[in-house]
């Protein structure tokens, strides 16, 4: 399997779980495509280095996390060009105001940074042991991360559901 | 009230966008903000190699039968001085080539951090040093190049290089040498408040 194979294989897979990553992390369709694209430009970037030391899930994750984290609004780029039906696609999302996976998104991206992505990746039903892993820190810190934030989400999402 | 195996089952909801149009195009993968940054570095190290080499192959070839030696001690300090940049480019280049972003997030974190403290060091003395030096080299050439011009032509270019040269540093210089700090100090604080968030 060639490189460029490898890549539309895992990109077809792994997209669709980044993208509600970045959704969380971003609470934006846009800046979250914007990520998708320069998360999966990195694997591209990054997959000579690939050493099968981890799973490609997790791998990728870990290259999505990171980007994600560097995401600093002073330094980002350019938004990339967007696909038409992509647009079309966050147009019908977006503007439609009682969809309560928007709400999920916003209350989500009201996070700090670091638990807008274990939250997402507990959403998505990772292992907590990739999680881990993805993230970079030990089993039980992540249980009590998990266990505040799942608190503090349901209260806000529960506060916005009422207004 | 919604629990949070609620919140699960509504995440669970969203539609997929449809994947088959925009898959990204690995042959602009250079588009990748890194790669971006480590670029502009590397071309402006090649850039500052080629000048010093067009200098230094005019100084060898150029036939300028120039009187004085320190003429030609000018157009080799330039060649010096865009050589030490280049250097210094290269090797801000390596240092952001180096950055793994398959790392865990403190450790890549951490990375970024010490490439923009680097950054941040480098700021207080290398564009300073550079100007100064450069500036002294061209007035070495001057000297000669000069020399043998009308006393109102030396007065004329004299006058205006050196505003030019004082505006440039004094003014533009040191606006833009603040902006870029306070730029890097807010990342290099919002990188350690990511860190933090991980150490909890």
């Amino acid at each position: 399997m060639t490189q460029q194979e490898t890549f539309t294989r895992l990109y077809k897979q792994y997209a669709p779980g980044i993208r509600k990553l970045c959704m969380g992390y971003t609470g934006s369709a846009a800046q979250a495509e914007d990520l998708v694209q320069e998360s999966f430009m990195a694997v591209w970037n990054n997959m000579p280095k690939y050493r099968g030391e981890a799973s490609w899930g997790t791998w990728i994750y870990r290259i999505a996390v990171n980007t994600c984290l560097l995401y600093l609004r002073k330094e980002r780029s350019k938004p990339k060009k967007i696909a038409d039906d992509v647009l079309q696609y966050m147009a019908q999302e977006e503007h439609n105001p009682d969809n309560e996976v928007q709400q999920l998104y916003k209350c989500i991206s009201r996070l700090p940074e670091t638990d807008r992505l274990i939250i997402s990746m507990v959403l998505e039903e990772l292992p907590y042991e990739d999680i881990a892993s993805i993230a970079g820190i030990t089993e039980n810190n992540l249980r009590v991360k998990i266990h505040r934030i799942k608190k503090s989400l349901t209260e806000m999402f529960n506060s916005y559901a009422r207004v | 009230m919604q629990e949070f195996e609620e919140l699960k089952h509504i995440w669970q909801q969203s539609t997929p966008v449809p994947l088959s149009s925009h898959l990204p195009d690995t042959g602009k993968a250079s588009a990748q903000t890194k790669i971006k940054i480590q670029n502009q570095y590397r071309y402006g190290a090649i850039c500052l190699l080629v000048t010093a080499i067009l200098i230094a192959s005019m100084a060898i070839w150029g036939n300028f039968n120039f009187k004085y030696w320190y003429t030609y001690a000018a157009m080799g300090l330039i060649c010096a001085i865009c050589l030490a940049q280049a250097a210094i480019k290269f090797y801000t280049f390596r240092k952001i080539k180096q950055i793994d972003q398959t790392a865990p997030p403190k450790q890549h974190l951490s990375q970024w951090e010490a490439y923009y403290a680097y950054r941040h060091r480098l700021l207080k003395w290398n564009k300073p040093l550079y100007f100064i030096l450069l500036n002294m080299a061209l007035g070495l050439y001057f000297l000669e190049v000069l020399g043998n011009a009308s006393t109102q032509f030396q007065l004329i270019s004299c006058t205006v290089y050196t505003c030019w040269m004082l505006f440039a540093y004094f003014f533009m210089g040191k606006r833009v040498i603040k902006r870029e700090n306070q730029r890097i100090q807010s990342i290099i604080a919002e990188l350690r408040h990511l860190t933090a968030q991980l150490a909890e």
